[in-house]
């Protein structure tokens, strides 16, 4: 009886402990074999190069890119990568934003401009191998995260991939990247895609890949309001609809058959935005 | 525009093959996209389309510059408001907005305003392109030679009944 109670209370003793992670051990320094373990852990495939005076590069392949770990003595950690430039002024966006890594101007092997993203690990006050493990996954999110944030801020001037046309595959894959989840449906050779963004209906129609159209529809309105919002607006085209259900439009189009960049359908598909909500608001003035 | 209405086609459809028929279709190729121009760029442009023009600073603007020139007998101007505006635009008598209206139902790559100078009120063709999102200085010369078709299309519209 003695034996059954004790074991009850130990039971109970147990269960009411806040649950903790199995105890790991803390260090304050890193040795080669062991981060290259936590490495090999990881799935990493690196390539090690030793500076001497104990400092260790480790080159890792992610995604198509190459971070690089670098080990100072073990007792502080640097991951890098270099990225495409983007503006000094963005740049010093990003580091008032981001909480973990840093970025800067600088230039590549070749000399040409890139972004450093930077993260660094201080172990002088102990870490742990999971605290090793969290830093490189969070780096992994901080370029993920960049890299959005670059696409939504690219440079001044600088060389794009320029195609001719807008085929179906690109416009959808860039669509994707914006994260419009699109009902699609083809009209002759045009395609019409249909969507919400921020509670508007929007329409968009790749015209036989040559050029886009973006429009939005709301209810009926005089010509005068539109002539109005048509000559204190720019790049967008407000327009009355009698055919069927008299209806307005606000439209806009890009031509695409001289060259079109990835991030010029982009600005042209997320401006759309604010001049949908300014519409709204006007018209119901 | 409506997708049926697209009434124009088939006048425009003739000339865009021209403009597009030295232009490999879906190639991809490194080109400057900038987000700016400067007006040395578009004064480079007009040039090397072999367009006489006349530059003028638009009063009270900085930063703005206005260029006339005449393309194919019409009086064209083309602005550039801080370096990220490129407009071009043409007047035309004033007409009803229900006529300004019939040109928007059409239109692609042009809007039709009725605007005023004091007491006089004209109508306007007019094309703009946002160097913000940016642009190449292919896409600029694309605007100009679309912008020609579109104005002679717009004339032959406003003299319709």
């Amino acid at each position: 009886m003695h034996t059954i109670r004790t074991a009850l209370v130990a039971c109970v003793a147990a269960l009411a402990l806040p649950a903790t992670a199995p105890a790991q051990q803390v260090y304050n320094q890193i040795s080669p074999q062991r981060l290259e373990g936590i490495l090999s852990s990881m799935g990493y495939e690196y390539k090690k190069i030793d500076e001497g005076k104990g400092k260790h590069y480790y080159d890792l392949k992610v995604k198509g890119l190459t971070l690089r770990l670098t080990s100072f003595k073990g007792q502080d950690l640097m991951l890098d990568v270099l990225l495409p430039a983007i503006e000094w002024k963005e740049i010093n966006r990003w580091n008032g934003k981001a909480k973990f890594s840093r970025a800067r101007l600088t230039q590549d092997s070749g000399g040409k401009d890139s972004v450093a993203l930077e993260y660094n690990l201080d172990l002088l006050g102990g870490v742990t191998d999971d605290t090793i493990k969290q830093y490189l996954r969070t780096f992994e999110n901080e370029i993920v995260n960049f890299d959005k944030f670059a696409k939504a801020n690219p440079v001044a001037v600088g060389p794009e991939d320029v195609y001719r046309g807008i085929p179906a595959d690109r416009l959808e894959k860039i669509l994707g990247e914006l994260n419009i989840k699109y009902n699609k449906k083809p009209i002759g050779k045009d395609m019409v895609y249909t969507f919400v963004r921020n509670k508007y209906e929007i329409r968009l129609t790749n015209f036989n890949g040559e050029d886009l159209m973006i429009d939005a529809h709301f209810p009926a309105t005089e010509l005068t309001k539109l002539n109005a919002w048509n000559l204190k607006r720019s790049y967008i085209r407000a327009v009355l609809y009698t055919e069927g259900t008299p209806q307005t439009a606000l439209e806009a189009n890009l031509d695409c058959a001289a060259g079109i960049s990835d991030s010029i359908v982009r600005y042209f598909i997320t401006t759309f935005d604010s001049e949908v909500r300014d519409f709204d608001s006007f018209l119901k003035k | 525009m409506t997708h049926q209405a697209r009434w124009a086609l088939p006048l425009a459809g003739g000339l865009a093959c021209l403009l597009f028929a030295a232009a490999p279709a879906r190639t991809q190729q490194s080109e400057t996209v900038y987000r700016e121009f400067k007006t040395d760029q578009i004064e480079q442009i007009l040039q090397e389309m072999k367009i006489t023009y006349q530059k003028k600073p638009v009063p009270g603007l900085p930063d703005e510059y206005d260029y006339f020139f005449k393309r194919n007998n019409y009086n064209i101007r083309f602005t550039l408001s801080k370096g990220k505006l490129l407009w071009i635009s043409a007047n035309f008598p004033k007409t009803t907005l229900e006529k300004i209206n019939g040109w928007n139902q059409r239109a692609k790559f042009t809007r039709a305003v009725l605007d005023r100078n004091g007491d006089k009120e004209f109508a306007v063709v007019e094309s703009q392109l946002d160097a913000g999102g940016g642009a190449t200085i292919e896409m600029v010369k694309q605007m100009i030679r679309r912008f020609d078709q579109d104005v002679a299309l717009f004339d032959q519209f406003l003299r319709k009944a």
